[in-house]
């Protein structure tokens, strides 16, 4: 998010703040007769991607459970827990924090709201009315890592990341398990750049990873990926998978297929479960079997997966959603 | 390492050094003619963005070079009203306009591109499979006669004055700030084309904050460059290899320093320039003071 965005959107939950201080004497709201879920999200709704799959979710909240809703872009750090604070206050029943970063000031305000449910992204801390999404992306990276080591005829696959955070080291670890698991001697290498922006670093990283032989690359690396899938169209015995989204059209030709984390369906999940009164106050875990994580493979791939591979990909899937395959490293 | 390792290694550092080296380049003149332009990561930026849109909308690379200068050239022209013409703090306005560039690059890139599918822009003419391209054999053609004009003119000779003591450059007939805006903006042509170098010439898109610090390294660059052009060749082509290297050594599975480390290379070694070569290394001596030509 850039700062000048940032700046006008900090303006809004100040605002709010405002309106609602001169009533504020700590006292919660009864809740309406209706069911009301708001979403704060770290950046603007149209970029494509992170907030606008949150807001994808909101809307299809309010499609199937006929919930009223209302999207809020967060502002700077310091007005986290003041917007969820004012939020709670107007009786919202769920209120989704679209980012990691929300976790903290979720759990300070959470204390005081019983009544409504915070649901953090990606977040850590839990309490009755406190319960975080935790995307088992390691689910479909060991897809990922199979679908590699199965297509790589060097024996070799390469990993590019952004910044070294825990997430998207045990996605890493995950795929690096898949593909072990098909072929034994295949070698995973990865680079991170320290950089989710910087598209250049991420192709120079790239570069480096097919310097060394390897013939399948898959990135974590935000927007910098774009780098990722511009090396391997420069060289056309590549191979490339992509992360978080459906990628499919980037590198097109060469393109084997994404990983995708479906935020939408588990943002439907989860308020569902506190509709029916099922919030448990535990992280609810988006793994394979709710289809919150999956892997999809690219229609316009130039080449062919083969049908034994496929079958074996699939039954990994069915191993872990039945347990018996457990894709953390 | 085979000969073919090698020459690629060296190929990419060339590439990876031009964003760098052009903006470092500019802000050699600059400062020595007694301008600290922080704002050289937003210079960048808004280069890059200029140079994705423009080749995109008119499918030549070329019109995006030259919209990446010219954009460059505009936030240098900004730069140059508020800390030459109206005497403002240098390092306060380049570091306003740095978040003005992230802010505004992101502000028009998403309302460009949200809601249309956008392909991948045309991109510089590349020598074979490697990333050289025509800025990259630009920059390297500006270093010596960047060196030339420095050292061995007239022209250089009035600008160091201006840097150094502009009192006396001005009592010999120069027109101090004058000569400041000219190098202002001909830093953020350089700057632009830099951004450039990097969003059509390495690249084929833009990515919000691509820049990722360059800016900031090119800054760095100009002290371990002592304030020269040949100096800062040196200094991008180092910082570059480094960056090459250490991409390299993790792709080999070779590094066991954390990653970090090397990121932290150009600001250590300039540290170290600093302290090291004590007062052989030293700012012109008006760098960043305003002037008031009465």
């Amino acid at each position: 998010m850039t700062a000048a965005a940032r700046r006008i959107a900090a303006i809004l939950p100040v605002l709010f703040l405002l309106f609602t201080l001169n009533g504020c004497a700590q006292k919660e709201a009864a809740p309406p007769a209706a069911f009301r879920v708001a979403l704060i999200t770290p950046g603007p709704i149209t970029d494509k991607g992170w907030s606008a799959s949150a807001y994808e979710g909101l809307k299809q909240i309010e499609k199937e459970l006929g919930a009223e809703v209302v999207q809020v872009e967060g502002g700077g750090t310091s007005q986290h827990a003041g917007t969820f604070r004012n939020l709670a206050q107007q009786g919202y029943h769920v209120i989704f924090g679209h980012a990691s970063e929300y976790d903290d000031p979720a759990r300070s305000v959470a204390k005081d709201f019983p009544k409504t449910t915070f649901v953090i992204m990606n977040g850590r801390s839990t309490a009755p009315n406190l319960s975080p999404i935790q995307f088992q992306a390691g689910q479909a990276t060991y897809l990922s890592g199979m679908v590699a080591a199965g297509m790589s005829k060097t024996g070799k696959i390469g990993l590019v990341g952004g910044p070294e955070i825990p997430v998207i080291r045990e996605a890493f670890r995950s795929f690096e398990k898949g593909a072990k698991a098909f072929n034994r001697d295949v070698s995973v290498k990865i680079v991170f750049t320290g950089n989710g922006d910087d598209a250049a670093k991420a192709k120079q990283a790239a570069q480096a990873l097919l310097g060394q032989g390897a013939d399948v690359l898959m990135h974590n690396a935000n927007a910098a990926g774009l780098g990722v899938f511009q090396a391997v169209t420069e060289k056309k015995d590549a191979y490339v998978i992509g992360a978080n989204a459906d990628q499919s059209e980037l590198a097109t030709p060469q393109n084997l297929g994404s990983f995708i984390l479906d935020v939408p369906s588990a943002m439907l999940a989860v308020a569902r479960a506190v509709k029916e009164g099922k919030g448990e106050g535990k992280p609810f875990a988006a793994g394979l079997k709710d289809g919150a994580v999956s892997f999809k493979y690219n229609p316009k791939f130039q080449g062919t997966v083969p049908a034994d591979l496929k079958a074996r990909v699939e039954q990994a899937r069915a191993d872990i959603i039945a347990g018996t395959v457990d894709p953390k490293a | 390492m085979t000969p073919e390792a090698v020459l690629s290694f060296v190929l990419q550092t060339l590439a990876f050094a031009t964003p760098l080296l052009l903006a470092a380049q500019g802000e050699v003149f600059a400062e020595r003619v007694g301008v600290i332009n922080v704002g050289l990561e937003g210079m960048l930026l808004v280069g890059a963005l200029a140079s994705v849109w423009v080749a995109l909308l008119t499918g030549s690379p070329l019109a995006g070079v030259l919209a990446a200068v010219a954009a460059g050239v505009a936030l240098a022209a900004l730069f140059a009203l508020f800390g030459v013409a109206l005497r403002r703090d240098q390092v306060i306005v380049g570091t306003a306009l740095n978040f003005l560039a992230l802010g505004l690059t992101g502000v028009l890139f998403r309302a460009y591109f949200s809601g249309r599918t956008v392909g991948v822009a045309p991109t510089l003419p590349r020598l074979a499979d490697t990333d050289i391209n025509a800025l990259v054999v630009l920059a390297l053609l500006l270093v010596p006669l960047g060196q030339w004009l420095l050292f061995r003119t007239r022209l250089g000779v009035t600008l160091r004055a201006a840097g150094e003591v502009p009192e006396a450059a001005a009592a010999g007939g120069s027109r101090v700030n004058r000569l400041r805006v000219a190098w202002v903006l001909a830093g953020g042509a350089f700057a632009g084309a830099g951004g450039a170098a990097l969003a059509i010439g390495i690249n084929n898109a833009f990515t919000e904050n691509m820049t990722g610090g360059r800016g900031f390294i090119a800054l760095a660059t100009v002290v371990f460059g002592r304030w020269t052009p040949v100096g800062v060749l040196g200094a991008s082509l180092l910082f570059a290899a480094a960056d090459v290297a250490q991409a390299r050594l993790q792709a080999a599975g070779l590094v066991t320093v954390p990653y970090p480390v090397f990121l932290a290379i150009p600001y250590v070694l300039t540290l170290a320039a600093l302290a090291l070569r004590g007062a052989r290394v030293r700012a012109p001596a008006a760098l960043g003071e305003p002037f008031d030509q009465g």
